[in-house]
């Protein structure tokens, strides 16, 4: 859907899809009702919601809005996640280039999902329709662990 | 390559997870922090489990699949010890054993056919009321039925106590009990030295229901561990009635449909698949013999409800105890006329098959005679008779707790009503006297030989004349 | 004599009756009419009567007189027969009482005389006899005993091989059940070392985790932890994992 996608040009995360979708409904609500609450947005908020054109804002009138609402959560539940579960907790803009790798290299994939697993010594596991998948340091060590124990006798006096 | 699931929504012990592609019911799915859950249904695009082990669980919380099914260690290692259904001891006597154990799966098909036999023995409970009028056979499915309170736990007691001293294992499941009725039975066992061959599984009422549920299919595969080396096993459900009261739970609370009494649709299969877990096995079937006793509490001794009515159908008889009986002192407290055993009849020696037909006989009749008594003052020397000798049997079937008769003994006592010494005294005679008669009869030792020299004869007439000879004995002791 | 007397008492008794009852009768009987010359028919009748019973009385006792004389003769004749034979039996008898006591005596001495030697004879071999148990007895006992103690000799010669055989028999399986055992136990302690020695391992891996948990999670640089990242995803594009 073009809604969708013209978010989605800028969002990576499922997280942030949530987020953006939340905030747009907030203000959308304030301007064509009226302002009730404000609230106080971050700057990468702001700065967001001023990048959106016009004719996409205009796109909502006081009828469609819950009902394209709707309709946008229908879809996103339809599009696949990948679940990420990284070492460390990464900046905004690892988060970005992440998304970008993924849109540019892969085509079923479109949003992610971070998750923090420390135990993951290092490289990321990956979760996609509920299989599990783990590409990281921890599991290389485990595959490899003969290898290493032979390394380890050769010091042992 | 391993599957994982997220939680999505958690109701008390049901969650429901997406992802898991490709697990089945009843496999078992784990956290990284290692509480299990069991997978109870497969929806489209969920899946529903639920969970086994104390362990708090989150929305959004990683489920992985372990390739297994439930199961328990099972070993000879059980026999003296109590558990609960995860294998876990409850009776403070230390940790299990880990590595001389075998696992099992505990949701195993009944054996088929080919692997069964006839069942030829008699499972000897060393009480007379039983062994004689409505006896067991090693192998046999009987439902013991009872109002609160109407001594079904005193006799389930005294059935582990003898089956112990007469080399039986027992396993004794308690299915959603008060913590206080299991302690009860462990000590119980305990002081009797009973529990030497019995294995406990337990469940009390204040665990989670699905670990309630799952306690009957743990206590079986218990069972059918010690019957594949070939022995014969006594298990007792105790009660079911508890546990089709927490699967009816656990299915409403999954949304499945309500049916008969708002239980579940497959409440009969759930327990017909126990049930006929139990039976006598050939060698292919690893020889032994697994005794199911199921227990069902009545509420007002209405044995027409929907899942005692149920167990009826799918056992091979059943006991009915009734709470007027044991006010009356009658211990056990069972009700001859409603029990029925559809296979003992079988496995009786024939000399106690005819003597236990010329008893229901005494007792129908007497029965017959009984409404007419309490009208008329003046009874025939024949009503009188028949009356008397009913009381007679009566006082003869009760039974103190804690003690064993062997069968070849309680011919005597039952013979003994036809005898000169019995068949003209009243039954006071017989209550102020029966205790120095059961002593002299298991104590003396020429009354084995005496004893065992009986069982080979053909009719009771034979009997009869035979046992006149200790006539004259017992009269001096009766003195 | 005195039947004869009688015979002819009774035929006189028989006969004067009949007189009598026929003059009786005759009298009772007496007709009115005729009464003379019937009296004296009658009279007639028994002047005859009387006359012929009188003679018959005469021969009668005339015939008792006969026959008296004649018993009494006979009588003292068979008396002196009778005497005679009489003395002749009792000589005889006498005689024959002699001789059958003195054989008898004579028998009897005989039997006596046989039954003495008899008795000693007898009580000579019983005493032989007796002489010859004894001595049996005696050969027996010492035969018997030779033999047992034959026997003891040959029973504790046995006894002495079972119990040496059985000793080196069980010698031989207690050694060999401890050798069983012993194997056994060095069994039980392989396993046992090599369960041990794996655990080691593993701990060793886990150690080494637990470690590079510690270090990389400070050590490690955000680029190199980027990089990682990266590496990781196209190793999964590349298992076709995510398309």
């Amino acid at each position: 859907m073009d809604i969708i996608d013209t978010i989605l040009t800028n969002t990576y995360t499922i997280q942030d899809m949530r987020h953006r979708m939340r905030i747009l409904k907030s203000n959308l609500e304030n301007t064509l009702f009226g302002k009730v609450q404000t609230e106080i947005l971050s700057s990468d908020d702001t700065i967001w919601l001023s990048s959106l054109t016009l004719s996409f804002i205009n796109y909502f009138t006081k009828d469609n809005i819950y009902s394209s609402f709707k309709n946008i959560e229908a879809e996103l539940k339809k599009l696949k996640i990948l679940i990420i579960y990284l070492s460390f907790e990464p900046e905004q803009e690892q988060i970005e280039n992440i998304g970008k790798w993924l849109r540019t290299n892969l085509t079923e994939i479109k949003l992610f999902d971070i998750k923090l697993d420390p135990s993951l010594l290092g490289g990321i596991a990956l979760v996609k329709n509920g299989v599990y998948k783990d590409y990281s340091l921890k599991s290389k060590i485990q595959e490899q662990g003969e290898m290493i124990l032979v390394e380890f006798k050769k010091y042992i006096r | 390559m391993n599957e994982v699931g997220y939680v999505l929504n958690i109701r008390d012990y049901l969650i429901t997870l997406d992802g898991l592609p490709t697990v089945r019911i009843n496999d078992l799915i784990e956290t990284q922090s290692h509480v299990r859950a069991v997978i109870s249904a497969l929806l489209p695009d969920r899946v529903e489990a639920w969970i086994l082990d104390e362990g708090t669980v989150s929305p959004g919380q990683l489920f992985k699949k372990t390739n297994t099914k439930l199961n328990i260690t099972v070993g000879d290692f059980l026999l003296g010890r109590a558990i609960n259904p995860i294998g876990i001891p409850i009776d403070g006597k230390g940790i299990l054993s880990k590595t001389r154990g075998q696992v099992l799966s505990l949701d195993q098909n009944a054996p088929p056919i080919i692997k069964r036999q006839f069942i030829n023995t008699q499972l000897i409970t060393g009480m007379t009321l039983i062994d004689t009028l409505i006896p067991l056979g090693k192998g046999q499915r009987q439902l013991l039925l009872g109002d609160p309170h109407s001594g079904k736990t005193p006799f389930i007691i005294d059935l582990l106590v003898n089956q112990s001293r007469l080399g039986t294992v027992c396993v004794y499941t308690a299915i959603g009990k008060p913590i206080t009725a299991v302690r009860n039975i462990i000590d119980t066992l305990n002081e009797t030295g009973a529990i030497k061959n019995t294995a406990i599984v337990a469940a009390s009422s204040t665990e989670s229901p699905p670990l309630i549920f799952y306690t009957p299919y743990v206590g079986f595969t218990v069972a059918e561990y010690f019957q594949r080396q070939g022995k014969d096993v006594l298990i007792i459900l105790d009660d079911l009635g508890t546990h089709a009261q927490v699967y009816r739970e656990l299915s409403l609370l999954g949304g499945r449909s309500p049916g008969k009494e708002s239980y579940p649709g497959d409440i009969f299969h759930t327990h017909a698949k126990l049930m006929e877990r139990a039976g006598n096995f050939n060698k292919a079937g690893g020889g032994g013999s697994i005794t199911a006793l199921p227990v069902m509490e009545l509420s007002e001794n209405d044995i027409t409800g929907f899942i005692p009515t149920n167990l009826m159908a799918m056992t091979d008889g059943h006991l009915v105890f009734t709470s007027a009986l044991f006010a009356q002192g009658f211990r056990p407290a069972a009700d001859s006329a409603a029990s029925i055993s559809r296979v003992g009849r079988q496995t009786q020696p024939r000399l106690q098959n005819l003597l236990s037909q010329a008893m229901k006989q005494i007792l129908a009749e007497a029965s017959g005679l009984e409404t007419v008594s309490r009208f008329s003052g003046e009874l025939p020397k024949q009503t009188r008779a028949t009356l008397n000798q009913k009381e007679i049997i009566n006082e003869i079937c009760k039974q103190e707790p804690l003690s064993l008769i062997p069968p070849e003994i309680q011919i005597i006592l039952l013979g003994l009503i036809f005898t000169s010494f019995l068949s003209n005294q009243n039954v006071y005679f017989l209550q102020k006297n029966k205790l120095k008669i059961l002593e002299f009869l298991l104590k003396e030792s020429k009354v084995k030989a005496f004893a065992r020299s009986l069982t080979k004869l053909k009719n009771l007439d034979q009997l009869i004349a035979k046992l006149e000879i200790i006539v004259p004995k017992l009269k001096e002791i009766c003195k | 004599m005195p039947n004869i007397d009688f015979v002819s008492i009774t035929a006189l008794i028989i006969v004067t009756i009949s007189g009598f009852l026929f003059f009786y009768l005759q009298k009772k009987h007496q007709l009115p009419s005729e009464p003379d010359s019937y009296q004296e028919k009658g009279y007639k009748i028994l002047q005859n009567a009387s006359k012929k019973a009188q003679a018959i009385l005469g021969m009668a006792e005339l015939d008792a007189i006969k026959i008296s004389a004649d018993t009494r003769f006979y009588r003292e004749k068979l008396a002196e027969r009778f005497d005679k034979e009489a003395e002749i039996a009792s000589k005889l008898a006498s005689e024959l009482i002699k001789l059958n006591s003195q054989k008898t005596v004579d028998e009897f001495n005989i039997y006596m005389n046989q039954l003495k030697s008899d008795l000693e004879k007898s009580n000579k071999d019983f005493t032989d006899y007796l002489i010859y148990l004894k001595n049996d007895a005696d050969a027996q006992k010492n035969q018997s005993q030779d033999a047992v103690k034959q026997q003891i000799l040959q029973i504790f010669v046995k006894f002495e091989e079972n119990l040496s055989q059985f000793l080196m028999a069980s010698e031989q399986r207690s050694v060999q059940s401890i050798e069983l055992e012993l194997s056994a136990a060095r069994q039980l302690i392989e396993t046992y070392k090599q369960q041990q020695l794996k655990l080691i391992d593993e701990n060793v891996i886990a150690m080494l985790e637990k470690t590079l948990s510690l270090v990389l999670a400070k050590k490690m640089s955000l680029q190199d932890q980027v990089d990682l990242v990266y590496e990781a995803l196209e190793k999964a594009k590349a298992e076709k994992f995510i398309i």
